[in-house]
């Protein structure tokens, strides 16, 4: 173990690596402290920059960099003005800010730093220590446990918080109030929205911290009206001294140790884990009534907390494969793609040498003789009466928990994942030079059953409500009326405003006059950088494809696209905001399918069509689901699913990522495709849905076999089918295999543009993605991403949306119809 | 004072929380259709029915309580505010108000750098600083910095004017990128 440490020491410390991660630090560091961008956000658009290194060596360090810098970035702003750039610091605002209006803000820095250096680093030597026995407990951990600690953890802040405990009660279930308007997660039905759709994604957690703690500090300084340029110098004030920080040791211990158990269970975060360590600080000091009003055991206890949650978050990621937080999914998708691209590279440099710590414990362990065979039971907890397995013997739950344990540490073997990358990664160059597919995509086969879908309908009923909702919408919101517009309407001139501009800024002087003159000769289609709308958060599967393909479409356009993420409403906010914008061609959306052609069908929408309102440019790629059950299931194959599931209709627990989400709709198509009945049981996500499975809540689940990874090679999970007509995994049956439909289970990433962009255009848009399909680099990242580029032309794909509509209407009125 | 504040703002709190059960309903959307309880087993409304449920409990325990410590102290009076302490800067105050609310406003219209100079500069204005030389530099270097920042090398879209992003264009073509 210690020679691995070493060799991990000794990759970290290589010139290269070194200079990449400290300017993963500063970047990570300038975008924590910058409210609004979020670390995920941060390693989100920095993870181009991490696949075009080349070297997982760099990249991988280099997206740390950014994770960690960020973390510690957000305490900046929450010192110096009382502006939490994350969500993780808003603890240390309550005395950081207090220190710097005090004249103490180097004092609050400097500790905050410490702290959050000294809590990260034992964090992570905890973890090497623990991740072995953790593990064990953290594998049990189901959605419901994550959600009882998590109440847990509220009412405990609440109650052990300033003032008397009813008073923070009532702060928690106002807050949880809060936390209701907007869209239902699960079943993305709008909640005390009054009808307004910029309420549809809720409030932001940080716009909230910022008004709730930095206008007031404004409002202030305004009140007063004596702010001088003097007193910036004099807010700095004294270094931290020996004496301070030497106080603060115990803090630091003390949060350090909060912040690990609380990092080690998936869900939690930071902002749980420095509230807790400040109140156990204020608890635990001869002076509580310090904090809140400039106490430096108040910095440190935050700081400490929330950066000690970095470490531990490995373990639910690399043992469940789970990640605790979003940017630990980032973490994953680089990560997998580092032994991707490394393969080679790391024979060369004799990767096995400089591995990541953690793989290092792991790699130890697993090379052990206490490895266990491969179908040794695993995750043998099962809950369900029916589906129990004998778990009396407590001599026997122990070594199941064990070798959990175990089995889960294989999922660090480096040299199999390396292998198994490696593999695919030539089985995708080697198509991509042949040019075909294993599996040419469900665009040129899909095939509808009208006579299937018009039997179960009720269309009427359904357009009715719409068309009456569209209607009273359209009267109370005016803006709803520009939906109204012509499908074709004549299209501005171009370059037109860009003309006007020139035109009048020839009369300021020569500088802006050459400056225009510049704009208009560049006049021609695309003359600026092109917004790409993506309706989803940051950090998700269409985050990450955006990400890759904005970075080499400017290549092909001549101008840069730029990503505007406007989650909200499962993705309805940004595509109406799409619709709503100019059909010009500068502005375009980044969707789905089910966005596209399902949800008109499921959700009253009032607003649009995308049907009318919405041309396709081209498909990027698609994901395709595959059936998922535990590793240890009774199911060996699909027909024993299907044989029990017929057997007990509605009693096999079916977990999936949200009402009409993807997985949602597979498993309902297949419901359909099958004539079988599943209890669907939802959850925020598809992590949660694997967690689930895992944890043997449920019985079976649907997920992205890319996505599985480590998971199908060490038998936690067995897949029973994967989408399409041919087979993706070695073994495993298609679902036209199966007797489902073979459009089942795919979905489309797909960019759009609004009806009425010039036809030029669009011709001009669509010739740049086909370009880009020749692009060997734009390859090569999507390859390390994990992803496919079975590109369709936007004219192909849209003779697939009119079949997509038609199935997707009569899966609704099939379920409706149950 | 304060204590009394908390009361006003608890009654107010009960006083929603009621409504919204009340009035639950209406301002929680129905789906367009109802599924069967083994296809979406969670209401829309359940969790919210829950806590408001607690809320309310827990706001008119707070507020009994707080009616018996009334009793038994009896009433005291309220210290009065002092008004001229107020007065003073609330129409600075509100004047920042105005601003960031027409800000606002203005955001999606006249585009980020527009928006972001009046802001930066009536800020600096209204919390007392005459020095132009400074208010201009901090008005214009400060969001043109942020909009090159944000928009070329972290390629995340801020609203702007067509005309300022044509114009824009070139010179952050010939910048290097991330």
């Amino acid at each position: 173990m210690l020679e691995s440490l070493l060799a991990g020491f000794e990759a970290a410390l290589r010139i290269d690596t070194f200079v990449w991660m400290t300017g993963g630090l500063l970047l990570g560091m300038l975008m924590g402290a910058l409210p609004g961008f979020t670390t995920t956000m941060g390693m989100s658009v920095l993870m181009p920059i991490a696949f075009l290194v080349g070297d997982p060596l760099i990249g991988i360090p280099f997206l740390i960099g950014v994770y960690k810098g960020g973390i510690y970035g957000g305490s900046v702003p929450a010192i110096l003005i009382s502006m939490p750039g994350t969500a993780a610091s808003v603890v240390t605002v309550f005395d950081g800010h207090e220190l710097a209006k005090q004249g103490k803000a180097r004092k609050a820095l400097e500790m905050a730093l410490f702290a959050s250096v000294a809590s990260d680093f034992c964090s992570d030597l905890l973890t090497l220590v623990m991740i072995i026995p953790v593990a064990a407990v953290v594998l049990g951990f189901g959605p419901p446990e994550i959600a009882a600690i998590m109440f847990l953890s509220l009412v405990i802040v609440s109650v052990t918080s300033t003032g008397p405990a009813l008073k923070g009660l009532i702060m928690l279930g106002l807050g949880l109030w809060f936390g209701f308007v907007g869209a239902d997660p699960f079943s993305a039905m709008a909640r005390y929205t009054f009808g307004t759709s910029e309420l549809y994604d809720g409030f932001h957690l940080i716009p909230m911290l910022i008004g709730l703690f930095a206008l007031p500090e404004i409002f202030n300084a305004v009140r007063i009206g004596e702010t001088r340029g003097g007193r910036v110098a004099s807010l700095v004030g004294e270094r931290l001294s020996g004496a301070e920080l030497k106080r603060s040791v115990r803090t630091i211990v003390r949060s350090t140790g909060i912040g690990t158990v609380v990092g080690l269970v998936p869900g939690l975060g930071q902002t749980v884990a420095a509230m807790m360590g400040y109140i156990a600080a204020k608890n635990a000091s001869k002076h509580p009534e310090n904090f809140g009003k400039g106490e430096l055991d108040g910095v440190a206890a935050a700081e400490a907390a929330n950066n000690a949650v970095n470490g531990p978050t490995m373990v639910p990621l690399l043992t469940l494969g789970i990640p605790g937080e979003r940017h630990r999914a980032l973490a994953r998708r680089v990560h997998d793609a580092g032994l991707a691209a490394g393969a080679d590279l790391a024979r060369e440099q004799r990767a096995d040498r400089l591995r990541h710590p953690l793989r290092h414990v792991a790699g130890e362990y697993h090379l052990s003789d206490r490895r266990l065979p491969h179908d040794s039971s695993f995750y043998a907890r099962r809950d369900d009466q029916e589906n129990a397995v004998d778990s009396d013997n407590d001599h026997a739950g122990v070594r199941r928990d064990l070798s959990r344990a175990q089995q889960s540490v294989r999922y660090l073997d480096l040299d199999q994942l390396r292998r198994r990358r490696h593999r695919r990664q030539e089985g995708r160059f080697r198509r991509h030079a042949d040019g075909h597919g294993l599996h040419p995509g469900p665009g040129t086969r899909i095939h509808f059953r009208p006579d299937h879908l018009l039997g179960r309908g009720q269309p009427v009923a359904i357009r009715l409500h719409r068309e009456t909702r569209h209607d009273r919408d359209r009267d109370r919101h005016p803006r709803a009326r520009h939906l109204a517009r012509p499908a074709h309407e004549p299209p501005a001139p171009a370059g037109s405003r860009a003309e006007g501009a020139v035109m009048g800024s020839r009369r300021v002087g020569l500088f802006l006059a050459l400056l225009f003159a510049a704009a208009q000769a560049s006049a021609q289609y695309p003359a600026r950088p092109i917004t790409l709308i993506t309706p989803y958060a940051a950090g998700g599967s269409h985050d990450l494809n955006a990400r890759v393909f904005t970075t080499f479409i400017q290549r092909h356009l001549g101008q840069a696209m730029i990503i505007k993420l406007v989650p909200g409403e499962a993705g309805q906010k940004g595509t109406l905001e799409a619709i709503r914008a100019p059909a010009d061609g500068y502005t375009l959306i980044f969707t789905d399918n089910y966005r596209d052609q399902l949800y008109q069908h499921t959700f009253a929408n009032e607003f649009y069509d995308t049907n009318a309102d919405l041309i396709s440019v081209a498909r990027i790629n698609y994901g395709q689901v595959g059936l998922v059950v535990r590793g240890d299931s009774p199911y060996r194959t699909w027909a024993d699913l299907e044989a029990d599931a017929r057997a007990r209709p509605g009693a096999l627990k079916f977990s999936h990522s949200g009402l009409w989400a993807a997985f949602f709709v597979t498993a309902s198509q297949i419901m359909q495709d099958r004539d079988l009945r599943f209890r669907l049981v939802p959850y925020r996500g598809g992590g949660p849905a694997k967690a689930a499975l895992l944890a043997a809540d449920v019985d079976v689940s649907a997920a992205f076999p890319a996505t599985l990874g480590a998971d199908i090679e060490v038998g936690a999970v067995r897949v029973l089918g994967t989408a399409g007509t041919e087979r993706t995994l070695a073994g495993v049956p298609s679902f036209a295999e199966l007797g489902i439909s073979q459009s089942t289970g795919f979905m489309h990433r797909v960019v759009m543009a609004p009806t009425g962009v010039p036809d030029d255009r669009l011709a001009r848009l669509r010739r740049a993605f086909a370009e880009l399909q020749s692009d060997p680099a734009y390859l090569a990242a999507m390859a390390q991403l994990g992803e496919n580029t079975e590109y369709m032309d936007g004219v192909e794909y849209e003779a697939e949306r009119v079949a997509q509509s038609r199935e997707y209407e009569a899966l609704a009125h099939s379920l409706a119809g149950r | 004072m304060f204590r009394e504040a908390d009361s006003i703002l608890v009654a107010v709190v009960l006083l929603l929380t009621v409504a919204a059960l009340a009035f639950g309903g209406p301002l929680i959307d129905e789906p367009p259709f109802i599924l069967s309880s083994d296809i979406s087993p969670l209401d829309p409304g359940l969790f919210p029915t829950v806590v408001l449920v607690g809320l309310a409990a827990v706001c008119g325990l707070f507020l009994i309580n707080r009616a018996r410590e009334l009793e038994q102290a009896g009433s005291h009076p309220i210290a009065a505010a002092s008004v001229a302490d107020v007065a003073g800067g609330l129409k600075r105050q509100l004047s920042f108000l105005v601003v960031i609310v027409v800000c606002a406003l203005l955001l999606e219209h006249a585009g980020f750098l527009i928006t972001m100079f009046l802001l930066m500069a009536a800020t600096s204005l209204l919390v007392g600083n005459d020095s132009l030389p400074q208010i201009l530099s901090i008005s214009v270097i400060l969001p043109l910095s942020l909009y090159v920042l944000v928009t070329h090398f972290l390629r995340t879209s801020l609203p702007e004017l067509d005309a300022i992003e044509t114009a824009l264009a070139p010179i952050l073509n010939l910048l290097p990128g991330l």
